[in-house]
Order: C-alpha cells, then structure tokens, then sequence
C-alpha cells in the first residue's frame, strides 16, 4: 500500500491518504496563535450572503447560530457586528483574525 | 475579544472531504463547554467563506511560551499539564478523541490560563473503536499512527500529552521526526 504524505514542515499538522480515500488537508496550525502583525480591519472583505451548506447533514447547533436563512443579505454581512483588528495566523484554507464586538468595545 | 476563523471556501472546493471535517469541528466544539476548551460563539457561512467566531484564548501558545521561558518553574510545568489532563478528560468523557494535541494547539493567555484549541483532526468515536486516518504531527504521533496501523483514539491523545509533558520540561522533543515516514 501506498501512501501519499502531505506535510510543511515537522512542526505542522499532517494528514496521510490512504487508499485513495479523502482526507482532510490540515490548515497550518503552527501559524494560529502567532502574535499580531497588522492593524489593518478586513471586516469589508468578509461575507456577501448567508447559505446554507451544499449537501451533508445539518449541523445541529444548541448554542452556536447558524447562518442559514437567505441569500439575499449580501448587505447584512454576519462579521457586521464584529470589528475585525489584527490577523492571529494564516493557514493554507484561510486566516484567524482577532475581533471585537463593535457594540462592545473593551 | 474573540478569535475568527475564517475558511475561503474557493480554497476548499476540490475537497469535498474538507468540508465534511469543517462541518464535523463545528458539530463538535458546538457540544463542548469547558474551562480549558475552546469555545464556540457562534459560525455562519457565507457565498465564499465559512466562519468561526470563538473564543480569544490569548496570543501565545505553550510551544512559544516554553521557549521563551524555559526552563519553566516546576510549578508552572505542572499547572500547563494539569490543564492540558483535564481537556483531555473531558474530551475523552465525551468519546471525542483530539488527534493533534501538541504545544502550538494549547494557548496560554496571561493569567497562566491553557485552553486546548483546532479541533480540525477530533472525532467522536466510540470505545475500542479502531480509527485509521494518519493525522497529527509527526513529532507527537503515537507509534502505531506513524506506522499507518489501525489505532484507538484515546491513547493516541495519551502518548501527544506525554510527548508534551517531555518538551514542555526540556523545551525538547523525545522523538524527531520531520515527516511520517
């Protein structure tokens, strides 16, 4: 059996195929938790509307809303409420930003 | 102050399997409540990304504070791991199995606070159940991980924390290793 190793470096997270069978590719974990490099808020990049996931099952969520009611709030961007300040880390599926409530600032 | 993870969903779309995990991280930190967990605030998803919004755990993780500090106070050494144990037997109370517990995965916030984060690899899985994806990393992988062997989940996470307790005295890992094979 062959195996097909996906890895950046020994201090990331890594995933093996085997027989062909999907795996997840691990975003870069070593990178989450760096410190702040920017100021720059990317609140206006993030968001046109809320779907709902193509396929698979719902996700049951008790306590963690989920987005799944229409398409037309390309204006009503969820991250709205959230002011977006530096980006924690970068990972090779997206970015950790640190934000704040804009309602709430501490 | 929270931690927004944000997936681009044109980086995931030729991987079907990718979503599945993202959906199965969400289901499972949704369910979690914990003092050294992370925790889920809220997600959504929009035309082109999914996001997480959780709980800021603070900037540093155990890997960076370890070299920073070392050799760290045997009292502080303690307390980390002790943290770290109960994440861990919590998960496991709840048959959720981590699968990359390591140094950069536990945040320390300045009131010495751990909180386990990246649940990108968990599963809930049952007892004695054989699990076979190699996930993790490679200097923390259990041995029957890195030998692309069948494994029970909850050990797996055991050997990660021992390999943590050895760097997080020494600043040093016990085994090297810098891909699985």
């Amino acid at each position: 059996m062959t195996s097909h190793v996906a890895t950046n470096s020994n201090r990331s997270s890594v995933v093996v195929q085997k027989n062909n069978t999907p795996q997840r590719q691990p975003i870069d974990r070593s990178t989450v938790s760096r410190s702040p490099v920017s100021m720059v808020g990317k609140a206006a990049t993030v968001g046109l509307a809320r779907v709902s996931l193509p396929g698979g099952p719902a996700i049951h969520q008790p306590s963690s809303r989920a987005a799944t009611d229409s398409l037309n709030e390309s204006k009503d961007n969820f991250l709205g409420k959230y002011e977006l300040l530096t980006e924690l880390g970068q990972g090779s599926y997206g970015t950790v930003h640190l934000a704040r409530l804009k309602t709430n600032p501490e | 102050m929270f931690a927004i993870k944000v997936y681009e969903k044109f980086k995931i779309n030729s991987e079907p399997s990718k979503f599945r995990n993202i959906r199965k991280e969400i289901n499972i930190l949704t369910n979690l409540s914990h003092n050294n967990v992370v925790r889920l605030i809220e997600h959504t998803e929009t035309l082109t990304k999914i996001n997480l919004v959780l709980e800021y755990c603070g900037s540093t993780n155990i890997s960076h504070y370890v070299k920073k500090k070392h050799p760290l106070p045997e009292e502080d050494i303690r307390s980390v791991l002790l943290q770290t144990l109960n994440a861990m037997e919590y998960l496991h109370s709840r048959n959720i199995v981590h699968r990359d517990l390591k140094g950069h995965n536990l945040l320390i916030n300045r009131h010495k606070r751990v909180k386990l984060i990246d649940f990108g690899f968990a599963i809930l899985t049952n007892k004695g159940r054989k699990l076979s994806s190699v996930c993790g990393t490679p200097n923390y992988m259990a041995p029957e991980v890195l030998k692309n062997e069948d494994y029970v989940g909850e050990p797996v996470d055991i050997w990660s924390f021992g390999v943590l307790a050895f760097y997080v005295s020494e600043c040093n890992y016990p085994f090297k290793a810098q891909n699985v094979k």
